[in-house]
């Protein structure tokens, strides 16, 4: 499934795109996510936990960065895990492109193509497009408040304030804590009934006019 | 025959009748016996580990986190179980056609490839089921992904990824043929072609796929609980394992449901034979839904590119039907069976001069499919009557009227095209389908329906009406037994060599038994599923056993009535010839206080007197029922359909399906036959599918992804069985009547929204979706 989200950054085009090709920094932002170190051939090892109601799950495998164009300023990078109890997989490929918005802001798109095996599929389709999106949803802000935090964050990264900007704290979630079903869940099915609660009443709106 | 040498004529006391089902009694007290209700003493339960991947090489299974877990007694990986080689496909004659069959058989276990998400890799057994699925989860299995081919037109294409090396994606073809297609074409006032796409679905029987194995070492000896057809599950289960067929005996259990799905023999019930015998321990296997969705048979999945010549009335000259069926990435026991049925059946009830069909049988990495009830009627009867519907629409005139046109009558029968289904040569020999369709669309009230829905549509409702007829065949399989035994208590034992899958079969057996012995079917006890009882049988399937399990009890039970005779004569010193049967007792004709009942001629017939008297002991009767010739009932079903503009939702306002069942032995279990049929074809046309994302991944793996027809979805359905048309085949004068139900109701519920949108030749494939409506829907609207 593919799932897109666009923010802007108030950083110059160039800064951010360099930020961006930064793996062990951009792949911290996904909610659970850890890098473990670099490879020979350049890839990182990763591990990540994503909690789903009673379910656990627990990836290991590799992010990298597969292709690049400097001069479009966009990038794709890959992240694949094999889970380490069970017989699941997940696949996700960020293609990632910095436009100039300003000489200080930059548009910034991510598509995330994500492919998930295994028993997490089971969790029934429209649930998981919701669970997948809020977690790159997360992502996403992360990458925005990271990027926002500019050079300053860059160099301190346990820095509480906020960088040149002025934007939120840029530090990413802890490396351990993973995606809890208390938050991840509950935001989708809040979501949900939301969504159900606009439909009644728009079918009472007009149960009411056709009364009339 | 009778002992006085006539047919039984008279009028049957339970035959005919709406008789309360037997079965139900202990069904809904909740004291039926499944085979998750057998529990045995030290019994180990088993957990497979399924391939997450669609098509791969394993590089390595690593299971010793998984053995080293307490409470694991035994992890099976496909080398240990390779040599007892793949599930064998059913000998019925077309190895003879595809040599190569074989080789597309399930393996066990995989060993280096797997061809789909769900296969078996491995098996744990574990002394719970928790610890067998948690061990299960640490079974670390490394995968090579390789690339996938999931559509079966582009699985026969050059260059797709091949399943089974050297073998090619096409399992078997069939061709058939008859008159001169060329120039029925080339003689068409108008042609008309479509592709059409049915999509895949399955079963869905309430009970999952489950065995219990039992082992005794002292006698090398297998127990086997849940399987359904038990005869066909232990002959290829003892020639697997390399056990004498004496050294496996199965045992009965209610079953909750089939529907062709779970019939066969799987991977998994060997496995759990296997493990039995080898840790010397009972083995129980209880599949969980998500397992079911993935790994039992899956069905339907077809595309057809139908074409049909007319002449310049709309008369068909020729039809031309090219069909890929989707097998998935093995054949199931009965593989080629359903797409030779497929391809025969396309011209269903209609006077086709000339045909020419060819269906591929493609391997794809999809989950195995297998019979469905009604398997290729329902796919090609969409594509059939979809054909008709477009034709129509072409030469102007009315659906009903093209059809009028070319339905077989009295006067075309004997219809035979010349060729075979499943080697039986295609014969429609009795009944007439023109006057039952004008028969069924005034009882359906097809105008009123029309009127009411043109008014609507006026009033801006998208409602629309569809008509499908249908042509089914019943009663494959050559034969079956029964066996009849009387007890001194007066209750009689029917051991049949169907099975009860929750048809009715146990009371539509004790009312043919009840009529011949002259007693209450209450009496009547159907023994079914137990091979030390009944050491040989078909089972059922096919929409076969009121007509050949009831054709066998109905002989045994005439050959008990003819021993009673015999014996009662001696005991009463008359000649059988002044003997009659009443209520269940012998009496001398014209002396009524000289009786002896089935019971009391059971008692003095036993061990010692028999033998001294050079007889078999007690009272009872055993046959073996032939039948050679398939019997065809046919159908009709209109459906009055409508569409939520805003919500893609369809609700079916009407549903009338008709039947000719020749004979209808119980009309309740007929009528439960024929609406669970359609409600499963309400399934197959707007909710049910086994869809795949393009990796091979099954995106329906719940309950919430594959949508089945609740009681709110299916509507009232009014039902119209005639007995216009017995059979002259067999002895009760009646037609299989367990699936037509379901085989219209697809190209039925395409017309009706065909007519809702008011664009002919609309709907192109099965099922649709909310979404799928919407699309069709809102182009209109603009």
């Amino acid at each position: 499934m593919l799932i897109e989200n666009d923010f802007r950054v108030e950083a110059p085009a160039g800064e951010v795109y360099a930020l961006m090709l930064d793996v062990e920094r951009v792949a911290t932002c996904m909610p659970g996510c850890e890098v473990l170190g670099q490879r020979d051939d350049g890839a990182y090892d990763g591990r990540m936990s994503v909690k789903l109601g009673p379910m656990k799950m627990k990836y290991e495998g590799t992010v990298a960065i597969t292709a690049q164009d400097a001069a479009a300023r966009s990038a794709v990078m890959l992240a694949k895990g094999v889970e380490a109890r069970g017989q699941g997989s997940a696949q996700g490929t960020l293609t990632m492109s910095v436009a100039e918005a300003a000489p200080a802001a930059a548009d910034v798109a991510v598509a995330t193509d994500i492919k998930l095996t295994g028993r997490v599929a089971q969790m029934g389709q429209g649930i998981m497009r919701d669970v997948a999106t809020k977690m790159v949803g997360e992502m996403a802000a992360n990458m925005e408040r990271l990027l926002a935090g500019g050079e300053g964050e860059a160099t301190r990264p346990d820095a509480a304030g906020g960088g040149a900007t002025g934007a939120a704290p840029p530090t990413p979630p802890p490396a351990d804590s993973h995606v809890g079903a208390g938050t991840l869940l509950m935001a989708v099915i809040k979501g949900r009934a939301a969504a159900l609660r606009n439909w009644f009443r728009q079918l009472r709106r007009q149960g009411t006019e056709a009364n009339r | 025959m009778n002992p006085d040498g006539k047919a039984n004529e008279r009028p049957g006391t339970h035959v005919g009748q709406p008789v309360l089902r037997l079965e139900d009694d202990r069904l809904l007290r909740g004291r039926a016996r499944f085979a998750d209700d057998v529990d045995l003493r030290g019994q180990l339960h088993m957990r497979i580990v399924r391939s997450p991947v669609a098509h791969g090489e394993i590089r390595s299974v690593d299971a010793s986190a998984a053995e080293a877990l307490p409470g694991v007694a035994l992890v099976l990986r496909g080398k240990d179980v390779e040599e007892l080689g793949t599930v064998p496909l059913e000998q019925i004659g077309y190895h003879e056609i595809f040599p190569d069959l074989e080789a597309f058989g399930h393996p066990l276990l995989a060993v280096d490839r797997v061809l789909y998400v769900g296969q078996p890799v491995a098996a744990v057994l574990a002394e719970d089921p928790y610890v067998a699925e948690d061990a299960a989860d640490l079974v670390f299995v490394d995968y090579e992904p390789l690339p996938v081919v999931l559509d079966p037109v582009e699985a026969l294409a050059p260059g797709a990824p091949e399943l089974h090396p050297g073998k090619g994606n096409e399992g078997a073809r069939f061709e058939r043929r008859y008159g001169d297609i060329d120039a029925a074409f080339a003689a068409a006032a108008h042609r008309v072609s479509l592709e059409l796409r049915m999509g895949r679905h399955t079963g869905m029987p309430m009970e999952t796929r489950n065995i219990v194995v039992d082992y005794d070492r002292s006698r090398d000896h297998l127990s086997v609980w849940g399987v359904v057809h038990v005869h066909d599950t232990r002959r290829l289960m003892a020639a697997m394992l390399g056990m004498p067929l004496s050294s496996i005996s199965t045992r009965p259990t209610d079953l909750g449901g089939n529907f062709g799905v779970r019939g066969g023999i799987f991977p998994e019930y060997v496995l759990a034979a296997f493990a039995a015998r080898r840790i010397d321990r009972p083995v129980k296997w209880v599949e969980d839904r998500a397992e079911h969705l993935v790994a039992t048979s899956h069905a339907r999945e077809q595309v057809h590119r139908i074409e049909g010549a007319f002449d310049a009335d709309g008369r068909l000259l020729g039809l031309r039907d090219e069909i890929w069926h989707n097998k998935g990435a093995f054949f199931r026991q009965a593989a080629p069976l359903i797409t030779d049925i497929t391809v025969g059946m396309v011209c269903g009830p209609y006077r086709v001069p000339a045909y020419d069909g060819r269906i591929h049988a493609v391997l794809t990495n999809k989950t195995p499919s297998g019979a469905y009830r009604a398997p290729g009627r329902y796919e090609a009867t969409f594509a059939r009557e979809r054909l008709l519907d477009s034709a129509a629409a072409e030469l102007g005139i009315d659906p009903v009227e093209i059809r009028r046109r070319n339905l077989l009558t009295e006067d075309d029968l004997p219809w035979e095209p010349g060729f075979e289904i499943v080697f039986e040569p295609v014969s429609y020999n009795s009944g007439d389908v023109l006057a039952h369709f004008e028969k069924a669309l005034p009882a359906a009230d097809l105008e009123g329906m029309r009127a009411e829905a043109t008014e609507l549509r006026a009033a801006g409702r998208v409602v629309g009406v569809g008509i499908g007829v249908l042509m089914d065949k019943a009663g494959l399989g050559l034969y079956e037994t029964a066996a009849i035994e009387v007890d001194p208590t007066g209750r009689i034992r029917v051991m049949t060599g169907g099975s009860s899958v929750g048809q009715g079969i146990e009371t539509v057996l004790a009312q043919i038994v009840a009529d011949e012995l002259t007693v209450d079917p209450g009496q009547i006890d159907v023994i079914h599923g137990d091979t030390d009882l009944i050491p040989d049988g078909v089972g059922s399937w096919s929409s076969r056993s009121t007509v050949i399990a009831g054709g066998a009890a109905i002989n045994a039970a005439r050959r008990t009535r003819e021993k009673a005779f015999r014996i009662a004569a001696g005991l009463l010193e008359v000649a059988e010839g002044d003997l009659d049967l009443q209520g269940g007792s012998v009496v001398v004709r014209g002396v009524p206080d000289r009786r002896l009942t089935l019971a009391e001629i059971a008692a003095a017939w036993d061990g010692w007197t028999a033998r001294l008297a050079g007889d078999e002991p007690g009272l009872g009767g055993r046959d073996v029922y032939l039948e050679e010739h398939m019997n065809y009932p046919y159908g009709v079903t209109v459906v009055q359909l409508e569409i939520d503009r805003r919500t893609g939702g369809a609700t079916l306002r009407r549903f009338f399906t008709s039947c000719e069942a020749g004979r209808a032995i119980n009309p309740l279990t007929t009528a439960g036959q024929v609406i669970g049929a359609a409600a499963q074809g309400i399934g197959g046309a707007l909710f049910e599918e086994l869809a795949y994302d393009e990796d091979g991944q099954p995106l329906a793996t719940s309950f919430i992804d594959y949508l089945l027809p609740t009681a709110t979805e299916v509507p009232p359905i009014e039902l119209l069985v005639c007995e216009d048309a017995p059979t002259p085949d067999n002895p009760l004068r009646a037609k299989g009547i367990g699936e037509v139900g379901l085989i219209a109701v697809g190209a039925a519920i395409a017309a009706a929204v065909d007519d809702a949108v008011g664009v002919p030749g609309l709907v192109a494939k099965l099922p649709l979706s909310p979404a799928d409506l919407l699309a069709l829907v809102e182009p209109v609207r603009a």
